[in-house]
């Protein structure tokens, strides 16, 4: 069952078309990952579903029962603002019961970084958290911006951990945005590629294949999917690729 | 004690109130510059209440509200920063292009420095109805305030109001600059805003009590600057504020020293 469609979605701005006919759906449970160069439009894309921008072009479709959490890439809270997590967690407005909310935390592992600030989480912890606060609202669909970017490989690990919990324990319809190649074609069970419009979707396996995937990332893919089969003594400031063929 | 001494007293205590939670959600939403911005235009709003004869408090309270409001939506195509230093330098230039041109023989001291000494029932009467503006203010939009300074993108979807809250909290923000400017003048209002959460960052307190702990230091600064100036028959603004800075120190090292000793 679809519980989100985007039809021929564009969006411009006055210097520049950021999209430009995007299609795609995103079926119920299903963990899709939006993936594409910097400046491919992937965050105008999360915007647009959310309902912050509206598209020039095209229409977006939300089953209407649908309620959707969004854990945002970055946060801008001020150091000396003087919020604990558990402060934080105790105001979100239509939160779950007690039971259940201890239930999620428990999930996160964020029951133990309650008496902590903001100012004293590490990378890993803090995207756990923005993670339970979404899920505090009980949604049916999460949107996931750069969950992974900055994290080390165990916090990598146990948050894709949580994902893949939330999807087959708890029936959870996730999309991601990401640039880690190597995890998304592990987790994800449908994937679309985006530079402005959509150079190829589908299953992992098949977009492999694709060879618009291959221009889209060029050189990067290669290493970013070699990840697993070698040691962490180097960077990965790789040049991206100049953008897909489209025909 | 003679009402010249009095009236300064009474009005810390409101000052205080007022300036705690004010000043810490600026600082908190990384605005502290705006303080600043809007405090320099009681230099325009002298200047009109100037010209137009009309009462400074009602000019001040409109402009500085205006400016307040309009800082927020401004254009996201020029960085806040550059573009709060042209208001602020901009209004000071109208403002005293204004006076010169009206051919004001008037000391402007007071606007500079402010001037706690020359306090009235009446500004005690208008401090104590703002006192009760923001507290309604805070019990009604607290949640609100919090969820917003944490992320506004998530509080939008929390379905917060968020433009409207952050609205009513500029206007807010804005009448207690302009009252603050009779007391301690456009050049240090700002920094009375500012100055409590530098050394109350260290506590890690909630925020409830880091505001007042904002209201404890404003009130014992102002008490203490009002003071010395009494004593020494000097301008008390720059002995507030110094009392402030030598408070944070205090606060800060006090911090550090009970750290120091828990790790022994």
């Amino acid at each position: 069952m679809k519980v989100f469609s985007a039809e021929n979605v564009g969006f411009r701005t006055p210097s520049k078309e950021i999209l430009d006919g995007v299609s795609f759906d995103i079926q119920k449970g299903s963990f899709t990952t939006l993936i594409g160069p910097n400046g491919a439009g992937k965050s105008t894309v999360l915007k647009l579903m959310l309902g912050f921008l509206k598209p020039s072009a095209g229409k977006l479709n939300w089953l209407s029962s649908q309620r959707v959490g969004y854990m945002p890439q970055k946060l801008q809270i001020d150091t000396s603002f003087p919020l604990s997590v558990g402060r934080l967690f105790d105001l979100k407005p239509g939160c779950v019961d007690r039971e259940d909310r201890e239930r999620i935390e428990r999930l996160t592992q964020t029951l133990e970084l309650r008496q902590r600030h903001f100012s004293e989480l590490s990378g890993g912890e803090l995207q756990r958290v923005l993670l339970t606060y979404a899920l505090l609202g009980n949604p049916d669909v999460i949107l996931l911006d750069e969950p992974m970017q900055g994290l080390d490989i165990d916090s990598e690990t146990l948050f894709l951990n949580i994902l893949q919990t939330l999807k087959y324990e708890y029936g959870k319809t996730l999309f991601m945005v990401s640039h880690d190649l190597h995890m998304v074609f592990k987790h994800s069970d449908h994937v679309i590629c985006l530079q402005t419009h959509i150079c190829c979707q589908g299953a992992p396996s098949s977009i492999k294949d694709d060879p618009a995937y291959h221009v889209l990332f060029g050189q990067r893919k290669d290493s970013l999917m070699a990840l697993y089969a070698h040691q962490h003594d180097h960077t990965h400031d790789h040049v991206h690729g100049k953008g897909c063929q489209h025909e | 004690m003679s009402e010249i001494l009095l009236y300064p007293l009474l009005l810390s205590i409101p000052l205080a109130v007022l300036i705690g939670p004010v000043g810490s959600i600026l600082v908190w939403r990384r605005s502290s510059f705006l303080a600043d911005v809007v405090s320099h235009m009681g230099i325009l709003a002298f200047a009109i209440s100037e010209v137009t004869q009309l009462p400074i408090l009602a000019v001040s309270i409109c402009v500085s509200t205006l400016v307040s409001v309009a800082l927020e939506w401004a254009p996201s195509f020029i960085p806040k920063d550059a573009w709060l230093a042209g208001v602020s330098s901009l209004g000071i230039s109208i403002g005293l292009l204004l006076l010169s041109s009206n051919g004001s023989s008037h000391s402007f001291d007071h606007v500079f420095w402010g001037d706690m000494f020359a306090l009235t029932q009446n500004d005690i009467v208008v401090f104590a109805i703002a006192t009760g503006f923001l507290g309604m203010h805070l019990i009604v939009f607290w949640k609100s305030l919090v969820l917003i300074m944490f992320h506004e993108e998530l509080a939008v979807l929390d379905g917060i109001p968020v433009r409207f809250v952050k609205f009513v909290n500029n206007v807010i923000a804005g009448v207690v600059i302009a009252l603050s400017l009779k007391v301690m003048g456009v050049l240090l209002t700002g920094a009375l805003f500012v100055l409590p959460s530098i050394g109350l960052r260290f506590l890690n307190l909630t925020p409830e009590r880091h505001i007042i702990g904002a209201m404890v230091m404003v009130f014992t600064s102002f008490v203490v600057g009002v003071g010395i100036s009494v004593q020494t028959d000097a301008i008390a603004a720059p002995w507030v504020i110094f009392a402030l800075v030598v408070l944070n120190f205090s606060v800060i090292f006090l911090k550090k020293g009970i750290d120091i000793r828990r790790e022994k």
